[in-house]
């Protein structure tokens, strides 16, 4: 009796000690040697090698003060983990250039000041207290961070798939002096629609730039009013080039012959008025800045391009609103994006309005083009008038159309370029513009007839693809047109650190018969061919019971 | 390690003697097929989250099942006595019925996988392949816990029903301490305890997984229960001789 009751002690303070062993382990498992493998396809959860440049060119110690409570609130815990996850890979890629803290304020006043000071404030989230009421927790979730004598707050963490962003812009922006310039142009871009409050607007775009948090100070320019672009500008972004005068055609010019960046987004065609449902019939732009473009490598064949891969409009049919897929809004899938353009490479589709091809000028001298996007193998042009009824005939259209196949909709164009305006050979010369004072505003014998630095002109042939409506039904957009302003502006450091959505992965389209049969083939099938092995065996084994059965009864 | 095959081999072939794992597959696929297809062409997205959201509580009513058997059986029937005669150890006979559960439920992973292709077939831009085997890892791993688990509770009883309700009570518990469901509840008072149950919850773990990230914290938590619950169940069994 004594010798089993021992053997139980024995026994029981033996699991004790195992457990309390794994415990440990665990803990030092959590805390000290732990390594993360990101499998997903674009690495979302996995600090880019932008980032890693970032902090590997780091000079100096960056020290990152996390002000964030221990008693968090359940809902805020995850995204506690996640942040600390994500702070935890700074540390690790900085080499020691990077200290991450972390301070509790609690219910120290001093603290509490000192966070605020610093620009982090005590946040209300409401949670549920012990009585199961809803009452109001006040609690710390933001950071400093501190480098040499310059500080950035990030006030508070709203989605850590963005911390990544924000963090390293910010590293950025400690190296910088000051905020880099971008002119942002947009001109007016619907004829028949001027005046009437329809012009697509782009102040989205404008405030994800140079916003409070942007990194861009952004100089909107006036095309009608504005003659030449100022000076100190990083890059330009021309969203609609229509109303653009000649002197600021020229001024574009030599801001890209001396090295500049530029992204053009321009309209292929322009509503002349509305039917019922919104949409009605349009032309073909009038020429804005073609002919320049042209002079730089790239030429718009002005028919649009519409693509059986695309995504759904919504319009009105009489009292109903209706969504279906809208095949002059092209959706380009991983297949026609260039991933080895730092700027695409993030994205996993991308809608583009109203479109048109692009086409490569054949004598290109210094200047490399490459694709940026193309449309699906199944699309088709349409000739001018165009029809923009989403119910129209689309098959019929499809069967008539002379040209089929993979449309380029984005180039973009590097090196050395020409002057569209040089006297010598062309008709176009160094236009005569005037400042306020009467002063000319352009010297003939200061003019660029050749590049003298590496500029950089992206060409989209969509410019509603950026606008407001636009980046708001698909955020992907905003992503690549901030995407390419990073590009433009500070070259490759931040490309591809915003935050991707997750790749949509849209199915084949399948009829109604096609669904069925696929559905019941997997829920019936597998467990039939099942039943049918464990038939088999049991008549195997059965017949192997008679034979024995047979054999003995002998 | 020839003993633990043949342990091994003596159980796996029971189980496709016996009708309790035709049952348990066919149950499993039919359900979990269904219910992933009924939205599927609706929701006309190529993932597999829904399945793989779902495993677990499958799983939960499922892998019991296939461990009720395991040692209640042995000792309602009495052959443990005759198997603890035999030449092997109780931890050798431990982990060869364990892995014997194991293969099974990498069969009935297997045969998920048809539904995998087919989803990536149908998809426009296929399937991301490395979420895809995170998500079976985790659903691995996961299952195997489940089944050392079930494993231990079954060398308590001879009852097998008791054996089935005590594991799917014991797991289930294991798996909502770390839910926000208990930890906004536990939190209101003992706030300090929360990371503690949310690292004890068996479905914290898994969640990483699920997005495609593997994690060796998460690995060493699953290792760690497995074995924790086969030292456990040697343990139990080994105990058997005492009395």
């Amino acid at each position: 009796m004594n010798n089993k009751l021992s053997r139980q002690s024995g026994n029981f303070t033996e699991i004790i000690i195992v457990v309390l062993i794994l415990a440990v382990l665990s803990f030092l498992s959590y805390r000290l040697a732990w390594s993360r493998f990101d499998l997903t396809e674009k690495k979302q959860y996995t600090i880019s090698k932008s980032t890693k440049d970032v902090l590997h060119s780091l000079d100096d110690t960056v020290d990152i003060e996390v002000f964030m409570s221990r008693d968090l609130p359940p809902q805020v815990v995850t995204m506690a983990s996640e942040v600390r996850n994500k702070l935890d890979e700074y540390v690790r890629y900085g080499n020691g250039k990077v200290k991450v803290r972390y301070t509790d304020p609690a219910d120290d006043e001093k603290e509490k000041e000192r966070a605020a000071s610093l620009g982090v404030q005590e946040l209300q989230l409401q949670v549920i207290d012990k009585g199961s009421q809803l009452t109001v927790k006040k609690i710390f979730f933001g950071l400093v961070m501190n480098f040499v004598d310059k500080s950035e707050p990030i006030p508070q963490i709203v989605d850590p798939t963005t911390m990544e962003y924000d963090l390293t812009s910010r590293l950025v922006k400690f190296s910088m002096g000051e905020k880099p310039k971008i002119a942002f142009f947009k001109g007016p871009l619907v004829i028949g629609q001027q005046g009437q409050g329809n012009e697509p607007q782009y102040n989205a775009l404008n405030q994800v730039l140079g916003g409070a948090d942007g990194l861009y100070e952004i100089v909107n320019i006036d095309p009608q009013a504005d003659k030449k672009l100022p000076d100190g500008l990083k890059a330009v972004i021309i969203a609609g080039a229509f109303g653009m005068s000649d002197s600021m055609k020229y001024s574009l010019d030599q801001f890209l012959l001396g090295g500049g960046q530029v992204l053009l987004m321009i309209d292929p065609m322009m509503e002349t008025g509305q039917q019922m449902g919104g949409l009605g019939q349009a032309f073909p732009a009038l020429p804005t800045i073609e002919d320049q473009i042209e002079k730089y490598g790239i030429t718009l064949n002005k028919k649009l391009v519409a693509d059986q891969a695309c995504a759904n409009a919504q319009f009105r049919a009489g009292i109903f609103t209706l969504q279906q897929p809208y095949l002059l809004w092209p959706k380009i899938g991983p297949q026609g994006l260039n991933s080895e353009v730092g700027p695409i490479a993030p994205l996993t589709d991308l809608v583009i309005p109203w479109c048109c091809p692009l086409k490569p000028v054949e004598d290109l001298g210094g200047v490399k083009l490459t694709k940026l996007f193309e449309t699906s193998g199944q699309a088709f042009l349409l000739d001018s008038p165009f029809d923009l009824d989403p119910q129209q005939d689309w098959k019929f259209k499809l069967t008539t159309s002379t040209e089929k196949g993979r449309f380029v909709v984005g180039y973009m164009a590097t090196g050395t370029f020409k002057s569209a305006f040089d006297g010598s050979k062309e008709t176009l010369n160094v236009p005569s513009a005037t400042g306020d004072n009467g002063e000319q505003l352009f010297n003939p014998a200061n003019q660029l007839k050749e590049g003298n630095g590496q500029g950089r002109l992206i060409v989209v042939s969509s410019a509603k693809m950026i606008s407001d409506d636009f980046m708001q039904q698909y955020p992907i957009n905003r992503l690549f047109a901030a995407n390419m302003a990073d590009m433009l502006a500070l070259g490759d450091q931040l490309a591809g650190i915003r935050s991707a959505p997750v790749v949509s992965r849209p199915l084949k389209s399948l009829n109604e018969a096609q669904q069925q049969f696929i559905r019941w083939s997997l829920v019936l099938g597998l467990p039939l061919l099942l039943c049918l092995f464990g038939l088999l065996l049991w008549w195997l084994r059965n017949q192997g019971r008679k034979a024995i059965q047979a054999r003995y009864a002998e | 390690m020839s003993k633990i095959a043949a342990v091994w081999r003596r159980e796996f072939r029971q189980f496709w003697l016996s009708p309790v794992a035709y049952i348990v597959i066919c149950v499993f696929l039919v359900i979990s097929t269904w219910l992933f297809m009924k939205g599927f062409f609706i929701v006309n997205d190529a993932s597999m989250d829904q399945l793989f959201g779902l495993i677990p509580w499958f799983f939960l009513f499922l892998l019991p099942a296939l461990t009720m058997r395991q040692w209640a059986e042995e000792q309602a029937s009495g052959t443990i006595e005759l198997l603890m005669t035999q030449p092997v150890s109780e931890r050798e006979v431990v982990w060869g019925k364990y892995l014997s559960t194991v293969t099974l439920l990498a069969v009935i992973l297997i045969l998920t996988v048809p539904l995998t292709l087919t989803v990536s077939a149908l998809s426009q831009n296929g399937l991301d392949g490395g979420v895809v085997f995170a998500n079976y890892l985790g659903a691995f791993l996961l299952g195997s816990a489940f089944l050392a688990i079930g494993g231990w509770i079954s060398s308590f009883t001879r009852n097998q029903i008791i054996a089935f309700i005590l594991s799917i009570a014991v797991i289930f518990g294991l798996i909502i301490v770390g839910e926000s469901m208990v930890t906004i509840f536990i939190g209101k008072g003992a706030s300090w305890l929360v990371p503690a149950l949310e690292y004890i919850g068996l479905r914290q773990h898994y969640g990483s997984m699920q997005r495609g990230v593997i994690d060796t914290r998460d690995l060493f938590y699953y290792v760690s229960v497995i074995w924790l619950f086969l030292y456990l169940t040697t343990r139990a069994v080994e105990s058997r001789r005492w009395s």
